[in-house]
């Protein structure tokens, strides 16, 4: 990729490595990000640019992954490649996102998306797929549980061309932008089949209008207002692929991610395309109060960040790991600290127990999260609960 | 290089240190001030190495990557018996060696045994040391008396891998016959009944001149506190499982919580005669935190355990028969390992030898406070007590119809030398092979096979015309050398055997290497840690001060560039930590402090 920057800019640097690390071209990214920080080496969106690219480039359990997305691959409708552009996970705020959701072969468990800390995909048999596309002709088996998003392909009159169209339906008028990380996100959209995006005319989100984008560079798009997504294509074929491609639209806040109304529960295909904004969107509370020094709220929202990113362990490889090792270290303090038992307590959840049950006034926090079986994330938020709630004292 | 000796009980379930301090033994209490630490290595997911209580305290969680009992493998083939019956019970995985030795597989790493061992001697060595204030590279290290060569030699490889040279490995009976004779003149027949926490033993010795023989041992490797523990847990998963339909044990965080608590209600019912089992939260039923809350009496402990006790006394019964001793032979009975506290099993005991066990010495301590008494008495000159290395087991040659003729008996003292004339048993017959073995059996088959060789040449002659003379000579670094010879023709062939614990001498430099690297990284990072410790403490300090520090010189340009200048380096800090920068970290703490200092100064003034 050939991009200019201008001189002594670290934030034309930070977007030409991001620009390269969605074009999978890693090294040349490190460098850039290494680059702005020697400018502005306080510059913490640089930093997290970085550990990611170098995290990426170390994780050998990724050359694993690269074989396992390409057996799945040859038995796939598209190519899956773990470093993709697609799947590189540039988050915009506000932005809805284009994501994979499952092919239609059956029982498949991903492992590039589980490498990434997606939920294992489960067999199409057992779960709606709420977001998926249907072809014309072929319509929802369920129209109830495309719930807020009306999804048409049609065939254009006008162009001669096929277009699908996304619009959002609850009528609220105005979508709410998802506050964002400033870091770099790993998404799970697989990269499409360059060949049958080729055939694709435009992507009109109401603010891109009549250009031609590759979808895999793009792997959310902002959908303002209730402007509908509209991806016109050559042929029919050439809307194939997103088939199997979910779009997230941002709903407006309060709207419980796991509940659409009254008794509709939402199927695991919505689920999993809510999951990721919804996680983003928590990440940012709990920021706001770490600076609020709000630390029993952040520490509480940590449990709906690790529900919605499939679990503690899930959170370590991702991009909310230094915004959780901030709050945690300002509730325990350093981690060679020795927690003690502080007063009694009437309620306790039975992992909180066990915690408590390792604490010997000799062993230090670090010690107590290697020997907690739990994630270590998990268990720094259970030892937050306990100090926040004064069951444990720190020394 | 130290010249203090330090002796090392490496037990299966806990291991225990103690030194001579002026003629006096002592144990030397580990840093949570316990005397004995649990022989368990634990490997986390970072690499992590976690050994002692801290591993037992995550025993259950991380039960696949924990290591207890190693001790049941040291030194065995790959297909002995003990190997395979370990392998029935341990929840971690064991692997075929490169040379027929176990390794256990953590976390994709393989482990040799003597590797997994001389994690818990490395982390008894260190905490010698800390107690010491100084570094100790010398031990005598204690093991089962049934051990063969190839045992103790693993025993000796894995003290060499922790830092140690091992100048001694002595029988645990005979550790606790000698912590037990310190200071006294005895002569008498003893039995040391040790039931420890994983294992079982019985040894009857003979004391007299300084002397201390065993006669006789036998035991049951599978056999100690924890299935005491065990049953205690059965009785209580069962009782929660009938009032709420749960099976705790399904629950690791459950079940862990469950075995301390067993234990230790275990220990509390040496001394009280019911304990109060209260585990609250245990578990969640719905919405609902359910409480595991029982009384468990001592005689409830009997029941559940009687017939683990009576095992005991079964394998001291034919232990006695099969050494052809009477029960009114034995004058003494020393207790050993922390289960025999358990009154139930003191009182079988007396029961059985008819003489109330000795309860001068400590069950937990007795074999470590014997391997230092003999470690202090091997570097001092002035030292009445005599030791002598003995063979452990007899030697000998398989002869025909496969039984074993044993030219040197067990026990006997080294050096030594033994010579014994065969002869032919074909007519013709010119060549022999001579089968070296060690072991107690007349079978050949049932002792372990040390070595062969075949002697050539033989004169064509009758059966039983040819003399042969095999000769075994043990030096005093107990290398085994075993020739034959044609005694008419002078034809001779020999060979040496040296005890192998598994690993080629490479592998143990290699080892050697590794363990000295991890501990130079271990060091490293605690250095690291303290240096970030001091570092938070000042920042957070700094940022305590700084409201106060503005009002009191922000009006003036000094305040105001001191100000930016401790904010810089609070940053410098920071930046070094998160870079795990030693050397600027420790310039920016150094700074920091100065800076505190300062402002500290001038808030005072201000007040004044």
């Amino acid at each position: 990729m050939n991009v200019s920057v201008e001189q002594g800019s670290a934030q034309a640097l930070i977007e030409r490595g991001i620009a390269r690390y969605v074009s999978g071209e890693l090294p040349a990214s490190e460098a850039d990000f290494v680059a702005a920080l020697k400018l502005e080496p306080d510059n913490s969106h640089a930093r997290a640019c970085l550990d990611w690219v170098r995290r990426l480039q170390k994780d050998e359990a990724l050359a694993q992954v690269d074989v396992g997305a390409e057996k799945a691959a040859a038995s796939s409708d598209w190519k899956l490649t773990p470093l993709t552009p697609a799947r590189s996970g540039l988050t915009r705020p506000g932005m809805p996102s284009l994501r994979q959701t499952r092919s239609e072969d059956g029982a498949r468990t991903d492992p590039s998306l589980s490498a990434f800390g997606e939920l294992p995909v489960a067999p199409s048999s057992s779960v709606t797929d709420a977001l998926s596309f249907e072809t014309p002709g072929n319509p929802p088996a369920d129209p109830s549980l495309l719930g807020s998003i009306e999804d048409v392909v049609s065939e254009s009159a006008r162009t001669g061309t096929f277009v699908r169209t996304a619009r959002p339906s609850h009528g609220s008028g105005e979508w709410h932008r998802v506050p964002t990380a400033p870091n770099l996100m790993p998404l799970d959209v697989p990269e499409l089949d360059e060949a049958a995006l080729e055939g694709l005319v435009s992507i009109d989100t109401g603010v891109i209008r009549d250009r031609k984008l590759p979808l895999s560079a793009m792997p959310e798009l902002h959908l303002p207002g209730d402007e509908p997504l509209v991806i016109e294509a050559e042929t029919e074929d050439h809307l194939e692929p997103l088939r199997h491609v979910a779009i997230e639209f941002e709903e407006p806040p309060g709207t419980d991610p796991f509940m659409r109304g009254p008794g509709q529960e939402v199927q695991k295909g919505e689920f999993l395309a809510e999951q990721h904004r919804t996680a983003s969107y928590t990440a940012q509370a709990i920021r706001e109060a770490l600076e609020e020094r709000d630390l029993a709220r952040g520490v509480a929202l940590t449990g709906d960040l690790f529900r919605l990113a499939g679990g503690a362990e899930e959170v370590h490889h991702r991009a909310h790991r230094p915004l959780l090792d901030s709050l945690f270290t300002a509730v325990l303090g350093p981690l060679s600290g020795i927690p003690h038992h502080g007063r009694l307590y009437a309620e306790l959840d039975p992992r909180s127990a066990f915690l408590l049950s390792r604490i010997d006034g000799v062993l230090s926090i670090e010690d107590l999260i290697d020997i907690s079986g739990m994630p270590r994330l998990e268990a720094l938020k259970v030892l937050c609960g306990l100090v926040l709630r004064g069951a444990v004292v720190l020394e | 290089m130290s010249d203090r000796v330090i002796g090392i009980d490496l037990g299966t379930t806990n291991s225990c240190v103690a030194i001579v301090e002026n003629g006096t033994p002592v144990v030397i209490p580990n840093k949570g001030g316990y005397k004995t630490t649990p022989s368990m290595v634990a490997i986390m997911e970072s690499g992590k190495r976690l050994c002692g209580h801290i591993a037992k305290r995550q025993a259950i969680t991380n039960a696949e990557h924990t290591v207890y009992a190693a001790k049941r493998l040291i030194g065995r083939k790959w297909g002995s018996p003990a190997v395979r019956q370990t392998m029935e019970q341990a929840s971690y995985k064991i692997i075929e060696g490169p040379h027929d030795d176990v390794r256990i597989e953590l976390r994709s790493h393989s482990y040799s045994i003597p590797e997994i061992s001389a994690y818990i001697l490395q982390e008894m060595k260190s905490i010698a040391e800390e107690y010491l204030g100084g570094t100790v590279d010398k031990a005598v290290v204690t093991v089962p008396a049934y051990f063969n060569d190839g045992q103790r030699q693993a025993t000796k490889d894995a003290g060499r891998i922790a830092g140690l040279d091992v100048i001694r490995i002595i029988n645990e009976p005979t550790a606790a016959a000698l912590a037990y004779g310190f200071g006294k003149q005895l002569e008498r027949k003893i039995a040391v009944f040790d039931l420890g926490g994983g294992t079982f033993d019985i040894s009857i010795l003979e004391l007299g001149n300084g002397v201390f023989e065993v006669i006789s041992t036998a035991g049951d490797t599978f056999l100690g506190g924890e299935d005491f523990d065990r049953r205690l847990i059965d009785w209580l998963v069962f009782g929660f499982q009938k009032e709420h339909q749960i099976d705790l044990r399904k629950d690791k965080m459950a079940l862990q919580r469950l075995k301390d608590v067993a234990e230790k209600a275990k220990c509390e019912l040496s001394t009280s005669r019911e304990a109060d089992i209260n585990l609250p939260f245990i578990i969640s039923k719905g919405s609902e935190a359910l409480h595991l809350q029982r009384t468990v009496t001592r005689e409830k402990l009997e029941e559940l355990t009687s017939d683990l006790v009576d095992r005991t006394i079964s394998i001291c019964r034919n232990t006695l028969i099969e050494a052809d001793i009477e029960k009114s032979a034995i004058e003494d009975v020393i207790l050993v390992g922390g289960m025999t506290r358990m009154p139930k099993i003191q009182e079988v005991v007396a029961a059985f030898f008819g003489v109330e066990p000795c309860k001068g010495v400590h069950p937990d301590e007795v074999v470590a406070l014997g391997a230092a008494i003999q470690g202090s008495a091997l570097i001092e000159r002035e030292s009445d007590v005599l030791l002598l290395d003995v063979t452990p087991h007899s030697l000998g040659i398989m002869i025909q119809g496969g039984y074993f003729h044993s030219l040197i008996p067990q026990n006997t003292t080294v050096p030594t030398q033994t010579s014994h004339v065969y002869t032919t048993v074909k007519d013709n017959q010119t060549s022999v092979k001579i089968l070296v073995l060690q072991g107690e059996s007349e079978r050949a088959e049932d002792n372990e096979l040390l070595g062969e060789f075949i002697l050539s040449g033989l004169r064509r002659a009758a059966k039983g015309a040819v003399d042969i003379e095999v000769t075994f000579e043990i030096s005093a670094d107990g290398i085994v050398s075993v020739s034959a010879k044609d005694l008419e023709n002078g034809q001779k062939q020999a060979i040496t055997v040296t005890a192998t614990s598994g690993l080629t001498e490479e592998e143990i430099r290699q080892m050697v290497q590794e363990s000295r690297d991890y501990l130079v990284d271990q060091k490293a990072n605690e250095a690291f840690e303290k240096q970030k410790q001091a570092a938070e403490k000042l920042i957070d300090e700094m940022q305590t001060l700084f409201p106060r520090v503005e009002t009191a010189i922000a009006g003036a340009d000094f305040g105001q560039d001191a100000i930016k200048k401790a904010r810089s380096l609070m940053e410098r800090a920071q930046k070094a930590i998160a870079m795990h920068d030693v050397p600027t970290l420790g310039d920016a703490t150094e700074s920091l402090g100065r800076t505190l200092n300062m402002f500290r100064g001038v808030i005072a003034k201000t007040k004044a």
